[in-house]
């Protein structure tokens, strides 16, 4: 395979040019691709799985794309490529979770509590909790928008495009995906 | 009768989009809704939520240590494949060298025992210029012959060995 050179300095490329970059063994695309794909996924990992849980997932994230980073051909946007493969580490997760808890209550249960002393990380990281739970209450769809919106920080235009739909639905879909974020935070607090 | 919902409707959908793109590009208040606008109070609940959501997903990215922790290990899990990567492919380089070198070994053998046969088979002259009889006349020649033969049976060995 033709060696894909970095040019030094340029940090202006693509997510698809790093990619093919490291496919022929340049390590620091490599490394420049977790460095702008961590940070994100780290985020959402953080929405989804126990805080004590989130390095290991987040690691195995990023170890399984490293070993299936050859297989990438470009047919999709590697951003799409790599959420799917987050989204499945998560699922795994909670499939083994699931395996050892019987209930959801005792999964509930599981998400554990912040153990920070400092007041304003204990209420951050509370909401980080509430979020959690009310977020694994909503559908797949309005949890795929607001990880877009937030997490990946994606403009409104851009999720349409991805979407496959218009300005005006994307904003609507979002509109209501927050309002059901609200009620779900409502009953996860009263909850808590 | 649904119109006006509709445009109730969309005009929120807009209202929470500026206020979402706002709070994310740093510009949002702290202090909730601004708005004058009917269903103030959904809209206020709406922008709380997101206000608790970005503050959230702040409060959710990693720090400097664990960012760099876990490059420290990917990157050395990277390096270990890339590594094992280039051997195997030295290896499977060297397995398709090995069958073109035996042919070669084997073509080149046959043709060494063909031209010393055929030296040995030539008709010997004497100093003269008369014809003595054949090379394989001499013993030495059929030592030669006898060498020539244990050759060739061992680029045979050779080829067919696995």
């Amino acid at each position: 395979m033709k060696r894909y050179e970095l040019q030094p300095g340029n940090h202006n490329l693509s997510d698809e040019e790093l990619v093919r970059s490291s496919q022929t063994g340049s390590q620091e695309a490599f490394v420049r691709l977790y460095e702008r794909f961590f940070p994100k996924v780290y985020a959402w990992v953080r929405f989804k799985v126990p805080a004590s849980d989130v390095d290991d997932v987040t690691q195995e994230v990023f170890i399984a794309m490293m070993k299936s980073l050859d297989s990438f051909r470009g047919q999709s946007k590697f951003s799409t490529w790599m959420w799917t493969l987050t989204s499945r580490k998560i699922a795994d997760y909670h499939r083994q979770v699931r395996a050892k808890y019987a209930e959801q209550v005792e999964l509930d249960e599981a998400i554990g509590y912040p153990s920070a002393d400092d007041k304003d990380a204990m209420d951050h990281q509370d909401d980080v909790r509430i979020i959690q739970r009310a977020l694994q209450a909503l559908p797949q769809n309005y949890q795929d928008i607001i990880k877009m919106r937030f997490i990946e920080n994606l403009p409104f235009q851009e999720i349409a495009r991805h979407n496959g739909q218009t300005l005006e639905a994307t904003k609507s879909l979002f509109r209501r995906s927050v309002a059901a974020l609200t009620v779900q935070m409502e009953a996860a607090n009263e909850r808590t | 009768m649904s119109e006006p919902n509709e445009s109730q409707d969309t005009q929120l959908d807009e209202q929470v989009a500026q206020f979402a793109d706002k709070v994310l590009a740093g510009q949002g208040d702290a202090s909730g809704s601004h708005s004058t606008a009917p269903n103030d109070s959904e809209l206020a609940q709406l922008q709380k939520t997101i206000l608790r959501l970005h503050s959230a997903s702040q409060a959710a990215q990693p720090t400097p240590t664990t960012t760099a922790r876990i490059r420290q290990y990917v990157v050395a899990e990277w390096a270990k494949q890339k590594a094992e990567k280039e051997r195997k492919a030295k290896a499977e380089k060297r397995a398709s060298w090995w069958p073109l070198q035996k042919n070669t070994l084997a073509w080149g053998g046959a043709a060494l025992a063909i031209l010393i046969l055929t030296l040995l088979v030539l008709p010997n002259t004497d100093p003269a210029g008369n014809l003595n009889g054949t090379a394989l006349d001499s013993t030495m020649a059929v030592m030669i012959g006898l060498g020539v033969l244990a050759l060739g049976a061992l680029i045979v060995w050779l080829t067919r060995r696995k």
